[in-house]
């Protein structure tokens, strides 16, 4: 087998390469928000699903059937109909009142003859208010936001401001990715993204803090070293262990998304990427970019140190 | 017998104790296994059942009082439509949410927990002679009820409108009048239920009525919420809808659980093949560290859902973590040419700022969420911060003590840690 040699493992080599791609990322992103958009679930706009359980495949028909009957019963068109899983369709409409749920429950077990054991409904229901739709939008940025900083202040803390604002570039990246995920594929935005959003930065500023940790070991053991190189080193170092750590939790993810319902495959598949990204931005941006914003003042007190030597 | 030998004994003692209280915990004390029956609540996306949030309808913000009135007469209308395991919880400062399990069908529920509450003040013959307009207040009160005894007691203190007390004399010197046939009384109620059915012996002409009676302090509150929730200056408005039915619940949670176990099984595989014996020190470890989650779980009664899960999942990703930095500290150590203890201490120390730093980003994370998070998001914060807290615990105490037990034990060849001895030796 061959192996690389991780001691020549020369990223800042490729830097330009690197940002290149992560700009192109942040572009398609903005591209897939104006193209696509957002397939906002009923916790963010507003509003009723109504998810049918038939307990057997469903067809085209029973789409069209349910659409009708809902129709017939509430006096309006839901917005829309899809039939997901194996055996459920769910109905997206406005918000409906509690007397609109009943006749559409009843309506419906009658007419698809689905059965009711004792209190178990083939039927959920899911509406929100507007007024608490925004309270989530508003806990969501506001989380996040407050998450992020904070983060910044401690890295700040133990590491030095520039640090913490590469590992903030590559945090916000990864979350751009799997943003992009969720547009191109419109998976539903629910609330859980707010839990995958920060699993995510917990997870990826992990690794980026690893790498931070040996170039803080690097700089504190040898002042004068160049920074990029130890940037290299740092990145080469904690290579094997990043790939690693990302495997494993990888498999655990995986495994529950392989043998999960598809609820809670809507919330592993985001993390699935969120985790893969945070591989790639640890290793090949975080440290560059620490670079490209430190290399003036580095050089300059570098060519000073080189100055007084001579 | 070595020392050594007897320490690893007491070691893996220790762990299998603490798997076998996780599995099936302590009968003496009455401390259920993970697997028991209700040993830990399952949030309604796993047990199944409806969410109902409503809000009061009303610009400024309700009182507190006003609030706790409201919760007490949701508790009223569950119980009388045999919701008892429904839990009330006042979230934000207008909203009452209300989760009913294993129901999923909220439709009639949510009629009649968001109708506007009718108290009435009835005589025997079930003619109104106060209702919600007439009351000023209703308070909790503990004290002496009778000048007489001067007993303490729990009881509830209701102040009339001054319009309405001439309209309680009148309906109480009737119905004193009344107490040879034993229909003195007043029933006191909510909707169409009687709450209480106190007795009057006298006319009562103040705007203070005592209502005392065996009551507790919880009693005496409940009844107090109930009576002023008769006068609430708002109505109720249900904003949020939503059930769940249980078989989509319950599958979701076995096969989350199934999958979670064959993860971390090959987890503990990847980490042998990868680490070689020091991988085989974290599957004893993982295995600690996962009987320790579930024991807190259990304690302190984590509501789990399926956030909780992936919670739980990530933190198993991150146990796993700081072992993979330190065997990697530890395998770099070796591959200076140092010798086996002094790679492990050294591997240790030095992977110590590191595991600590990208813990406590994590644990930022973990605690925004607990204090801006609701529901399933708080579920999430406790179950990754509880994962956090014990892998940290895990890689520092548990892989260390055993890796260190393990080298002593004569495991002292880097050829263990997955390094060749040519290239330890270079």
């Amino acid at each position: 087998m061959k192996r690389i040699n991780l001691d020549t493992f020369d990223i800042i080599r490729h830097k330009k390469l690197i940002f290149s791609i992560s700009i192109a990322l942040v572009l398609f992103f903005i591209a897939s928000v104006f193209l696509f958009g957002f397939n906002l679930d009923v916790d963010f706009t507003g509003g009723a699903t109504l998810t049918v359980d038939f307990g057997r495949a469903t067809t085209v028909e029973d789409s069209d059937a349910l659409e009708t009957l809902f129709k017939d019963t509430v006096q309006f068109a839901p917005s829309s109909i899809q039939r997901t899983g194996e055996s459920q369709i769910v109905v997206k409409s406005t918000e409906l009142n509690a007397t609109n749920r009943e006749a559409l429950q009843t309506a419906i077990v009658e007419k698809f003859k689905l059965s009711t054991m004792e209190g178990a409904s083939p039927i959920s229901f899911d509406n929100i208010g507007g007024s608490v739709s925004k309270d989530i939008q508003r806990s969501v940025i506001l989380s996040t936001i407050i998450a992020i900083v904070l983060m910044l202040v401690y890295i700040t803390f133990r590491f030095e401001l520039k640090s913490a604002l590469a590992a903030i570039v590559c945090l916000t990246l990864n979350v751009i990715a799997m943003l992009l995920f969720y547009s191109v594929f419109q998976i539903s935005v629910n609330s859980n993204l707010i839990a995958c959003i920060l699993t995510i930065l917990g997870y990826s500023i992990n690794n980026t803090i690893i790498v931070f940790d040996r170039v803080r070991e690097i700089v504190k053991s040898d002042p004068m070293a160049d920074f990029n190189q130890v940037i290299n080193t740092s990145v080469s170092k904690s290579f094997t262990r990043t790939l690693n750590s990302s495997i494993t939790t990888l498999l655990t993810i995986t495994m529950i998304y392989i043998m999960g319902t598809p609820s809670v495959r809507n919330f592993t598949l985001p993390l699935m990427i969120g985790i893969v990204a945070g591989f790639f931005t640890s290793i090949y941006l975080a440290g560059p970019f620490w670079s490209l914003i430190r290399s003036k003042k580095d050089t300059e007190k570098t060519q000073k140190m080189k100055k007084i030597k001579i | 017998m070595s020392k050594h030998v007897m320490k690893l004994i007491v070691v893996l003692l220790a762990i299998a104790l603490t798997v076998s209280v996780a599995l099936c915990g302590i009968a003496y004390f009455d401390y259920p296994g993970v697997f028991d029956q209700d040993a830990i609540p399952l949030g309604l996306d796993l047990s199944g059942g409806s969410l109902l949030v409503f809000e009061a309808d009303t610009k400024e913000s309700p009182s507190a009082d006003d609030m706790n009135a409201v919760i007490s007469m949701m508790r009223s209308r569950l119980d009388t439509l045999g919701y008892t395991e429904a839990a009330v919880t006042k979230s934000g400062e207008k909203r009452i949410q209300i989760e009913i399990p294993e129901i999923s069908d909220p439709g009639e529920a949510s009629a009649k927990l968001g109708a506007t509450a009718v108290l009435t003040f009835r005589n025997a013959d079930g003619d109104i002679v106060l209702d919600g307009d007439d009351i000023a207040g209703a308070k909790a009160q503990y004290g002496p009820t009778s000048s007489v005894s001067g007993k303490y007691e729990h009881y509830v203190s209701v102040t009339l409108t001054s319009a309405a007390v001439s309209k309680f004399s009148a309906a109480t010197t009737a119905a004193a009048a009344q107490s040879a046939s034993k229909k003195n009384y007043i029933s006191i109620m909510l909707d169409e239920n009687v709450i209480s059915q106190p007795y009057v012996s006298e006319t009562i002409t103040s705007s203070d009525i005592m209502i005392s009676g065996s009551f507790d302090e919880a009693g005496a509150s409940y009844l107090a919420g109930v009576i002023a929730a008769g006068r609430l200056p708002f109505a109720l408005k249900e904003i949020q809808a939503q059930s769940l039915s249980p078989q989509l619940g319950e599958s979701a949670l076995t096969s989350s659980l199934i999958a979670g176990g064959i993860g971390v099984i090959l987890v503990m595989l990847f980490m042998m093949l990868v680490y070689k014996m020091p991988g085989f020190v974290t599957s004893i470890a993982l295995l600690e560290y996962t009987a320790i989650v579930a024991i807190l779980l259990v304690m302190f009664r984590i509501n789990l859902s399926l956030s909780g899960i992936a919670g739980i999942v990530l933190s198993i990703g991150m146990a796993v973590d700081a072992n993979c930095v330190i065997f990697e500290r530890i395998k770099e150590e070796l591959r200076l040419g140092r010798s086996v203890p002094t790679a492990v201490t050294g591997g240790f120390k030095r992977a110590f700022t590191a595991i600590l730093d990208s813990n406590i980003t994590t644990l930022i994370a973990c605690f925004v969420l607990y204090f801006f998070g609701t529901g399933f998001i708080l579920s999430f914060a406790q179950t990754l911060f509880i994962g956090v807290v014990v892998s940290m615990f895990s890689a520092i105490v548990i892989t260390r003590s055993l890796l260190k037990l393990a080298v002593k034990l004569k495991f002292n060849q880097s050829r263990y840690f997955g390094v060749k001895r040519e290239e330890a030796a270079k």
